[in-house]
């Protein structure tokens, strides 16, 4: 089955991906970080028990991966599919995760909260993505206790996270912004309105790719449809002022230039580190929003950018690599997903 | 040590992170933890409430044997201010009293106004609201059929 993120959804050109994610905690059940081991297998056992139960409306749709099973490669390799963040795979033991074969649903056992239930999409889809982690969260509510308070809302193991304990985030290619320096005064702004832009990766300030993060940091107070709709309406915004910027440079022959070189590097390097490919396959994205690249669509360039990152590459070749043979390796993937003619034809 | 975010401030704080294929540590300042989310929620608001607070944030206070301990998994309101996380479900019956107002502070007063657990249709809380607003009906357009 074809994996979420190599599929295009609304607005591909300024949206890679949209996301929700909900904190819960069993009320019967010490929050993780004073659980014992028993404790921490228990919850799993339950959670696996809940999400697996053949008269469960989801049986059969997820697949659980124990974390303490998994060597270094594999679980960066969760990282970098977006699946979990390097908080909950830098400590594997007693945890685990339970996954569907398009990666889109998941629910992270005994990280930061007994569980994470999250749902992610292509595009500017955060109304689906939040509709397919609510109905996720209200199957597994029919057999697990959430720990719940009326005033404070779902107990979350961190005061900050109470009320809805939803994050929900969108995932946004903004070449334009960055390149401008407009991005920090945008996000000082969103900041007040409690909403955080940051660039994916680290150190955050310039992320490579001028790939970012929009997310909303209010949980208490407002429901999670007016949280979904203050971020939409907010993304909308950001989007247009990265169209306008586009539109600007745009026209610029050496910004052209910049893009049709960046192509050619592409399709016919046969070394490519990762750093260098973030930078030019954000290049070519900016080529295919402006028109100048007519031939390539969103959904190979947003999976290149999962599928050639160290870990992941590194697990689909199957063998351990050198650091040259990694670059030579994601070169050839590169080209071929981006039809560089082969030698002779 | 400089925080790796800002490049300005001292680290004080050790995140995990994922840099070329490798689980690794950043280095955060205190300002930068906290806007990226991984501070503590109590930090800062020790001033703010007279210095309650900052008495337990330093080492070997709050620990008194007579101290309240949450009767499902131990925790002292000490602990929680300490680590900035809450030990379990039962804690915040036990420190209601205490935690109240600090979750107050930090969230602006505002109350739990959506999803109630069981289910994503419209309940009723004690309250006596809806959690989900009806859509006003939209105006018919042109001719064309209400359906």
């Amino acid at each position: 089955m074809k994996k979420w993120y190599r599929s295009s959804g609304p607005e591909s050109d300024v949206f890679l991906g949209s996301e929700a994610a909900l904190s819960r905690n069993l009320d019967d059940t010490p929050f993780p970080g004073r659980m014992s081991g028993e404790q921490q297998r228990e919850v799993i056992r339950r959670v696996r028990a809940a999400a697996e139960n053949e008269n469960s409306a989801l049986a059969g749709t997820l697949r659980y991966v124990p974390l303490d099973g998994l060597t270094e490669e594999e679980a960066v390799s969760l990282a970098e599919r977006r699946l979990a963040g390097a908080g909950f795979i830098a400590q594997r033991g007693g945890r685990g995760l339970l996954v569907s074969e398009d990666e889109s649903l998941c629910v992270l056992i005994n990280g930061e909260n007994h569980l994470l239930i999250r749902a992610a999409g292509a595009g500017f889809s955060l109304r689906e993505v939040y509709g397919r982690a609510d109905t996720l969260d209200s199957i597994l509510s029919r057999s697990l206790p959430f720990a719940f308070d009326r005033r404070f809302g779902y107990l979350t193991r961190n005061p900050a996270d109470l009320g809805t304990g939803m994050t929900a985030s969108l995932t946004l290619h903004l070449p334009a912004l960055a390149d401008s320096g407009a991005v920090p005064r945008i996000a000082a702004g969103l900041s007040r309105l409690r909403m955080s832009l940051r660039g994916t990766g680290f150190p955050a300030k310039k992320p490579r790719g001028a790939v970012y993060r929009l997310s909303n940091r209010m949980t208490l107070g407002l429901s999670e449809q007016e949280a979904v709709a203050n971020l939409t309406g907010i993304a909308r915004q950001v989007a247009e002022q990265e169209r306008e910027a586009r539109r600007k440079l745009a026209g610029d022959i050496a910004v052209q230039d910049a893009v049709s070189r960046s192509l050619g590097l592409l399709r016919s390097a046969r070394l490519l580190r990762n750093d260098e490919f973030l930078e030019l396959i954000s290049l070519v994205r900016f080529g295919i929003a402006t028109g100048f690249i007519p031939d390539l669509s969103y959904d190979v360039i947003d999976g290149l950018m999962i599928e050639v990152q160290p870990a992941t590459l590194t697990l689909a070749a199957g063998r351990t690599m050198t650091a040259e043979e990694r670059r030579a390796v994601r070169a050839q993937v590169v080209r071929e997903a981006l039809g560089a003619r082969r030698e002779g034809d | 040590m400089i925080c790796q975010c800002c490049g300005e401030r001292p680290a004080t704080a050790f995140i995990a992170t994922v840099s070329d294929g490798k689980l690794t540590q950043a280095a955060l300042c205190a300002e930068c933890a906290q806007r990226l989310g991984f501070g503590n929620f109590f930090a800062g608001l020790g001033y703010r409430f007279g210095g309650v607070l900052q008495e337990l944030f330093d080492e070997g206070e709050g620990d008194r044997p007579d101290e309240v301990r949450c009767e499902d998994c131990g925790a002292s309101f000490a602990d929680i201010v300490r680590s900035g996380r809450v030990g379990c479900a039962q804690c915040y019956r036990t420190f209601y009293g205490r935690l109240a107002p600090l979750i107050r502070q930090i969230h602006g007063g505002g109350v739990h106004r959506g999803k109630v657990p069981g289910g994503s249709l419209p309940q009723v809380r004690p309250g006596g609201r809806l959690a989900v607003r009806v859509r006003r009906k939209a105006k018919p357009s042109g001719g064309g059929t209400p359906r």
